[in-house]
């Protein structure tokens, strides 16, 4: 994992979405299509590769919680839109220091899950399952298992949360596919205890889109560079 | 640390030793005096050498100015000196092939600071060198009554099927003082103390195998080697219930987490994670613990869920009928057979001869209806499980009801559930443990313990 090594030599704390979100690929976790973008033909360039609709973010490695810093755009029809959208993300950005601008595909999925690993002290990688999106500090249902997990100890979690109805078939949507969600988690777990390097993994939301479940913003911490020498 | 069988050879010869000495032995009495009065108390029938620079003789017994001094062989050694003495008691025990040691005295890493870590650390590496086993510091030691080993006087002398370990050595002595009385008999308990060489870890493996220990129970404050301690649960969950009173889950943050994931993952999640994974049953407080350790002692295999509830006082009845939802249990159909007994000596009005099954007040002045019933529900084959809330009103009564209970437990193997009701003695309440009828506080207590043990039977034929 270059990406993961490199980074964790710069002394970098965190990975950017797109960075993280390679690492996640790299392991079978579902991301949505995406490419980075420096400058606005870049951006349309990308955006006609993609087709509208699609979402357009601020993309620095130090930049979590990126809707509550004005640079995040969803939901993008046409060309005009987009061009005005990434004028303001850049302007926003510009505030806070360099980057560059994420063009991603826009999934309409109305299920936000929340998938992730800490190490802990005491247990090592855990790995987590819940509720996402806004829902997740709000309900705090979520399952934890600490890794290496197998798929049973992922279907598991997915029974063992309160909201474990939203899996199913509901409202006309289709019910999640489990086995791709468990894929996914027991791959959080592996990669928790195949690389040291990383302290922390946020997968949220985990967007259930067609039944299938897509990673949709991501956060990979890394451990300091001293902390990874202990270990 | 060695492997595992070897591990397990070394505590099988500490656990049954033919000689134990106690270095540091107070002559007057003083704390120490309890580990002697415990091995007299449990009649011991080894030697007992007490080490003391200069007594010749406490209680009765030639005590020896060092361990060297003592003219055979020593398999245990508990170790009082305070602990800036201990280093030397501790090389000479190495030299007297001494196969394990208890360290009683605190002053360790537990004190925070650098000398109290350093000084722990020269007895981690001296048991590690020398392959001696070492318990603490700072912990009670060992309680294995079929040796004759205790580490308090007045517990049971009767052995049986728990084996636990303790973070605590004072919990440990509270739970084996009361224990008999809930028909609660060990084969080990070990008060871990810091756990320099010896771990809870080794303990929980050590009494998985243990063929004299059917049931594992433990309290415990802090865990050392997580993932160690996890595969240990794992493997120990498969084979046997462990029942583990975990303190220090408070919800605190992790730290200041800048992830989602990093904000919920809190103690008690983790630890969660834990019981969910081994397959462990997690308990909260001591009454919880003692009451899991009964019902895992007591209660048969393959238990149903099909509960019958006999009561006097109505509102118990209904609420241990609520009780029975909560936990994920039925109420049992009775047969037309069951209710048509009941119907001739339950009297008719302020009754009920559907479960649950009200009796009503006039039971408690004729105890006869009590057990009627009782034996009819317990007779019944849609019947898994029989709660009975009763009492009467004088002592002969409720010396009857426990006298035919019991009988009526022992001809029909019907699992009983005993619920107190305030005022009925507590001999009684003993001698139903005695026979194997587990006693609670509740109904609620009753129904939660049963579903537990329950959940426990089902978790382990799927995963066997």
């Amino acid at each position: 994992m270059n990406i993961l090594q490199n980074a964790h030599k710069n002394g970098k704390r965190t990975l950017s979405e797109y960075e993280s979100k390679q690492v996640l690929a790299a392991y079978g976790i579902p991301v949505t299509r995406e490419y980075l973008a420096a400058n606005e033909p870049e951006m349309r360039d990308a955006a006609a590769r993609i087709g509208y609709p699609i979402v357009l973010k601020g993309c620095a490695a130090e930049l979590a919680h990126k809707s509550e810093k004005g640079v995040v755009r969803v939901d993008i029809r046409n060309d005009a839109e987009a061009r005005a959208a990434f004028a303001e993300i850049c302007e926003a950005m510009a505030a806070s220091g360099t980057g560059s601008v994420l063009v991603q595909e826009y999934l309409g999925g109305r299920r936000e899950l929340v998938a992730g690993m800490i190490r802990d002290p005491q247990f090592g990688p855990s790995v987590m399952f819940g509720l996402g999106g806004i829902l997740t500090e709000i309900l705090n249902d979520v399952a934890f298992r600490i890794a290496p997990i197998e798929r049973s100890d992922a279907m598991e979690m997915m029974d063992e949360i309160r909201g474990r109805r939203i899996l199913d078939a509901v409202r006309g949507m289709k019910a999640v596919d489990r086995a791709a969600l468990a894929d996914i988690l027991v791959a959080i777990g592996r990669m928790g205890v195949e690389n040291p390097e990383i302290d922390e993994i946020d997968i949220n939301p985990l967007i259930i889109c067609k039944g299938k479940p897509v990673a949709v913003d991501a956060l990979i911490g890394l451990v300091t560079k001293e902390g990874a020498q202990e270990k | 640390m060695a492997d595992r069988d070897a591990i397990t050879n070394q505590l099988n010869q500490i656990f049954h030793p033919n000689s134990v000495a106690i270095v540091g032995l107070p002559r007057g009495l003083k704390t120490g005096k309890v580990f002697l009065m415990a091995l007299q108390d449990q009649q011991f029938s080894g030697a007992i050498y007490p080490v003391h620079p200069t007594a010749e003789e406490i209680d009765g017994l030639k005590a020896y100015p060092s361990l060297s001094a003592i003219p055979g062989t020593v398999d245990l050694a508990i170790i009082l000196v305070p602990h800036q003495h201990a280093p030397p008691v501790v090389y000479e025990c190495v030299e007297k092939g001494v196969k394990g040691a208890v360290l009683f005295t605190a002053g360790y890493k537990e004190t925070g600071t650098e000398a109290g870590r350093h000084l722990e650390a020269e007895l981690a590496r001296v048991a590690k060198e020398s392959g001696m086993r070492l318990f603490g510091p700072n912990c009670m030691g060992l309680y294995v009554p079929a040796s004759g080993l205790s580490f308090f006087p007045g517990l049971s002398k009767k052995p049986g099927p728990v084996g636990f370990l303790s973070h605590s050595g004072s919990l440990a002595n509270i739970l084996g003082r009361i224990a008999a009385d809930k028909g609660i008999y060990f084969s080990k308990a070990v008060s871990l103390g810091n756990e320099c060489d010896v771990t809870g870890k080794d303990i929980l493996s050590y009494l998985a195998d243990d063929p004299e220990t059917a049931v594992i129970g433990g309290y415990l404050e802090s865990i050392g080697d997580g993932p160690g301690f996890l595969s240990a649960l794992k493997a120990a969950s498969l084979k046997k219930p462990v029942i583990l009173w975990k303190v220090g889950l408070n919800p605190e943050g992790r730290k200041a987490a800048s992830s989602h994931t990093g904000a919920m993952a809190s103690r008690r999640q983790l630890w969660q994670a834990v019981v969910s994974q081994s397959g462990a049953v997690p308990v909260k407080g001591f009454d919880r613990l003692t009451d899991a350790l009964m019902s895992f002692s007591l209660l048969p295999d393959d238990l149903g869920d099909r509960i019958a509830i006999l009561s006097g006082p109505g509102g118990m009845a209904v609420g241990a009928a609520e009780a029975c939802g909560d936990e994920g249990l039925k109420l049992a159909e009775l047969s037309r057979k069951t209710r048509f007994e009941l119907s001739e000596f339950v009297p008719q009005t302020g009754t009920s001869l559907t479960n649950p099954v009200d009796v009503g007040l006039g039971a408690s002045l004729d105890i006869d209806i009590y057990v009627k019933a009782a034996r009819a529900l317990a007779d019944d084959p849609g019947v898994d499980a029989v709660v009975s809330i009763g009492a009467g009103l004088s002592r002969e009564l409720n010396e009857t009801y426990t006298n035919e209970i019991i009988r009526i437990h022992r001809d029909t193997g019907c699992p009983f559930l005993m619920v107190n009701i305030p005022g009925f003695e507590k001999e009684f309440a003993a001698a139903f443990c005695q026979a194997g009828i587990p006693f609670y506080e509740t109904a609620e207590h009753a129904l939660g313990s049963y579903a537990q043990v329950r959940t426990y039977q089902i978790w382990r034929k799927r995963h066997r």
